[in-house]
C-alpha cells in the first residue's frame, strides 16, 4: 500500500472543518415555539444521548468522508493483483494453433487468435481492450522472435502462460537463399558457405553467377564480389528487402529501400570460426523472425518466461474502489443529516 | 357548507371591516335574521296586516286614510351588552409551520366578524384586552361610529406579555350590570389558572359567558421530528427532546387538558367551543352560532 503523490496529503488540514463546525454549533436541534410547554414535560429524557449519538457519528461520517477525498486525491495503489470479478479471455498465437491437434483447440473454447509475431503488442492491445480483472490465458511458443519488441507492456492483471517449448515447433518450409555474384569466388568463402549449408541451415541453397545480369530469380542475400559498379536490376532486389554484402566494400551499413548493402570483409576467413561468423553476420540482417541456424536457436530460448513478470507484484490503482466506498458514505451522511435536519412530517 | 372561505385567501384580507363583513354575510347568506321587528318606540315601518297578526297592531288611522290594513312595526331594542374579550398574551402568537396565520390574527377576525353581528342586531358591543400592560377596554356602545372605533382598536392589539392584573380586571367586572353576553376568545394556556379564576370571577349570573379556545393543527397533531428545541412563547423556558419520544406523552397531556377544560367550564355552566385557527373561520362561527341559536339565546 503506498500513494503516488503524498503531496495531497495537506488536505488532511480540511478534516478541522467539520470538527470545528462540530464544536461551534451546538447542534441543539431547531427551534419550535409553543404555547405551553408544560404539556411536554415529564417525559424522562433518556433519549437525548441518541441525538449526542447521532451528531457524534454525523462527525465521523464526515471526517471519513473528507479522509478518502483527500486519499483519492493522493492516487493511493496496492501490490498485488485484484482478482475482484472474473473472466477470462484465452489467446492463443496462430502457430500454436497450427502446431496443435483437434483435440487440444477442443479444450480451449472460446479463444482469440493472435498472430505469431508481436505477441507483447497484441496482449497491450488486448489489456486496453477488456476489464482489466479478466484474466488472460495465453497459448504460444516461447520463440524470441514471437515476442519481439522493445518494451514489454505493464499488465496489471493475471496472465497464465501456456508456454510450448520453441524447440518443438515446427520449423517453417520456407528456405533461404544466398546468390554469390563473382567472376572468381573466394573458396573461403565457398567452403564457409558449404560448412553452413551442411551443419546448420540444411534448406539453404547456395548460387554463384559470374555477372549481374546472369541473376536467377530472388535470393534472401547476395554477396557481390566483383569490382565492377552494382547494377540496376540487383539494387532493385535490394530495395524489394533484400541483403546486399558487398566484398571489400567501404563505410557503414546502408538502407536501401526495405533492405540494406552491408559492407563485408574477407578477413579472417582462413580461420576455423568463419563459418560461425558468417552465419552470425547473415542473421543480423534479418529479422528476428526470419533467422534461422543452430547458432542463433540457441539464444532465441526466451531467458525468462513471460509469466514470472506477471505474477510478481504490481502496483494496482484502488482509485475505482474508493470512490464506491465514497458514494456509500455520503448516503449515510446524507441519510442521517435528512433525518436531523427534518422538523415536520 | 361547501364553499367555505379558505383560511389562507381570509389571512390575506388586511381590511378587518371588510374581513368582518366578508366572513358574516357569507354564511348569514339565506338565514338572515338581523334586526328584530316588532314593538318597541323606535317606528321602523308599515307592512301589510296578514292573517295572525294582532288586531291590536294595526294601525286605525292609516286604515281611515287608506282603506287598507296596515301593520305598524318598530325596531325591537336591543338590551344586551356583548362584551368581547380577546386574549393577546405571548402565547396567541402560535402558528402552524404551514398555517396563513397565528391564533392572534384568527381571534381578531373572529371577534370583528362576532362585533359586526352583534351591531347588526342592534346589541351593544364592547371590547376588552386581556393581556398585561395592554389594558384596553372599550365600553358597550352601539352605532357604526363605535363599531370602527372598536375595530381600529382591535387591530392595533399586538401579542405579548402574560395576562392582565386581576386588579384592573376587577373594574371591569363591575361593570358587567346589565344581562350580557360574554364571550372569551383565548387560547386558554395559562400559567396559574388565572384565566379559570377570572371566568368565575366573570361568571356571576348576569348573564350568558361563552368560551373559544384557538387551535391550530401542529398543536393537535405535533408534527414534529427528530431533536426538537421546544420554547415556551411566554416563559421562554426551553425543552430539548426528541420529538418523536415526545409525542404521545403530549397528545395525551394535551387531551387530558381539553377534557379537563371542557368539563371545568361546563360545570360552570360556561359554553365552550374549540375552533381550529387553520380550518374555514365561517364554519367554525356556523357551527357556533346555530348552537347557540339552538339553545336559544
Amino acid at each position: 500500500m503506498g500513494l503516488l503523490s503524498t503531496i495531497a496529503l495537506w488536505g488532511l488540514l480540511a478534516l478541522a472543518i467539520p470538527v470545528l463546525i462540530h464544536l461551534v454549533n451546538p447542534g441543539k436541534g431547531k427551534l419550535v415555539w409553543v404555547g405551553d410547554i408544560k404539556l411536554l414535560k415529564g417525559v424522562k429524557n433518556n433519549r437525548v444521548n441518541e441525538l449526542k449519538i447521532k451528531r457524534w457519528l454525523l462527525l465521523l461520517v464526515r471526517l471519513l468522508i473528507l479522509t478518502l477525498l483527500v486519499l483519492l486525491m493522493a492516487k493511493p495503489y496496492i501490490y498485488g493483483q485484484l482478482k475482484l470479478f472474473g473472466g477470462k479471455t484465452i489467446l492463443v498465437s496462430e502457430d500454436w494453433l497450427t502446431a496443435s491437434d483437434a483435440k487440444q483447440r477442443e479444450s480451449l473454447g472460446d479463444y482469440h487468435v493472435l498472430s505469431p509475431n508481436h505477441v507483447w503488442q497484441q496482449l497491450a492491445m488486448w489489456h486496453q481492450k477488456t476489464e482489466y480483472s479478466t484474466q488472460f490465458d495465453v497459448y504460444a511458443f516461447d520463440c524470441i522472435d514471437s515476442f519481439e519488441s522493445a518494451v514489454k507492456p505493464q499488465f496489471n492483471r493475471p496472465i497464465n502462460w501456456y508456454l510450448t517449448p520453441c524447440s518443438n515447433k515446427p520449423v517453417a518450409g520456407s528456405s533461404k537463399t544466398l546468390t554469390l555474384i563473382a567472376d572468381t569466388p573466394d573458396k573461403r568463402l565457398l567452403a564457409a558457405l558449404n560448412a553452413i549449408k551442411v551443419h546448420a541451415m540444411p534448406m539453404l541453397k547456395v548460387q554463384v553467377v559470374a555477372r549481374q545480369n546472369e541473376l536467377n530469380g530472388a535470393s534472401d542475400w547476395y554477396i557481390y564480389q566483383n569490382e565492377q559498379k552494382l547494377e540496376v536490376s540487383l539494387l532493385e532486389q535490394v530495395a524489394k528487402g533484400r541483403i546486399l554484402f558487398v566484398v571489400g566494400g567501404e563505410g557503414e551499413t546502408k538502407p536501401w529501400g526495405e533492405g540494406s548493402i552491408v559492407p563485408f570483409s574477407l578477413e579472417g576467413a582462413h580461420s576455423g570460426a568463419f563459418p560461425e561468423l558468417l552465419l552470425s553476420v547473415l542473421n543480423q540482417h534479418l529479422p528476428f523472425s526470419q533467422r534461422v541456424g543452430e547458432l542463433s536457436l540457441g539464444d532465441a530460448q526466451l531467458q525468462i518466461t513471460p509469466g514470472e513478470d506477471a505474477t510478481a507484484e504490481q502496483k494496482v490503482a484502488v482509485e475505482r474502489y474508493l470512490i464506491y466506498l465514497l458514494l456509500i458514505l455520503w448516503l449515510i451522511e446524507r441519510f442521517i443529516a435528512e433525518r436531523r435536519d427534518r422538523v415536520y412530517d | 357548507m361547501e364553499s367555505m372561505i379558505d383560511p389562507a385567501v381570509l389571512a390575506r384580507v388586511k381590511d378587518l371591516p371588510l374581513l368582518a363583513r366578508s366572513v358574516a354575510e357569507g354564511f348569514l347568506y339565506g338565514q338572515q335574521q338581523s334586526i328584530l321587528r316588532g314593538t318597541g318606540m323606535e317606528f321602523s315601518q308599515y307592512r301589510s296586516y296578514e292573517p295572525g297578526d294582532e288586531l291590536g297592531r294595526i294601525d286605525w288611522k292609516l286604515f281611515a286614510r287608506s282603506d287598507r290594513y296596515y301593520v305598524r312595526e318598530a325596531e325591537k331594542e336591543s338590551e344586551t351588552n356583548v362584551f368581547l374579550l380577546l386574549d393577546t398574551t405571548g402565547s396567541m402568537s402560535l402558528q402552524s409551520h404551514n398555517g396563513p396565520w397565528n391564533k392572534l390574527d384568527y381571534g381578531k377576525a373572529l371577534v370583528a366578524t362576532l362585533a359586526y353581528l352583534a351591531e347588526r342586531q342592534g346589541d351593544n358591543v364592547a371590547l376588552l384586552n386581556l393581556a398585561q400592560g395592554a389594558e384596553d377596554f372599550l365600553a358597550p356602545s352601539k352605532g357604526q361610529r363605535h363599531f370602527h372605533r372598536l375595530l381600529a382598536q382591535l387591530a392595533g392589539f399586538k401579542s405579548a406579555g402574560g395576562f392582565a392584573d386581576i386588579k384592573w380586571l376587577n373594574s371591569f367586572i363591575a361593570s358587567l350590570s346589565k344581562p350580557s353576553l360574554v364571550i372569551v376568545v383565548s387560547d386558554f394556556y395559562q400559567r396559574n389558572d388565572e384565566l379559570m379564576t377570572f371566568i368565575k370571577a366573570i361568571n356571576v349570573g348576569r348573564g350568558e359567558l361563552a368560551t373559544i379556545a384557538l387551535e391550530c393543527d401542529d398543536e393537535l397533531d405535533f408534527p414534529y421530528q427528530g431533536p426538537i428545541r421546544f420554547k415556551d412563547l411566554e416563559s421562554g423556558e426551553e425543552l430539548l427532546a426528541p420529538a418523536k419520544q415526545v409525542k404521545d406523552h403530549y397528545l395525551q397531556a394535551l387531551l387530558h387538558y381539553r377534557a379537563e377544560l371542557k368539563a371545568d367550564l361546563l360545570g360552570l355552566g360556561v359554553a365552550h367551543y374549540p375552533m381550529n385557527i387553520d380550518k374555514p373561520m365561517d364554519m367554525a362561527l356556523f357551527h357556533y352560532l346555530s348552537h347557540r341559536q339552538a339553545l336559544g339565546v
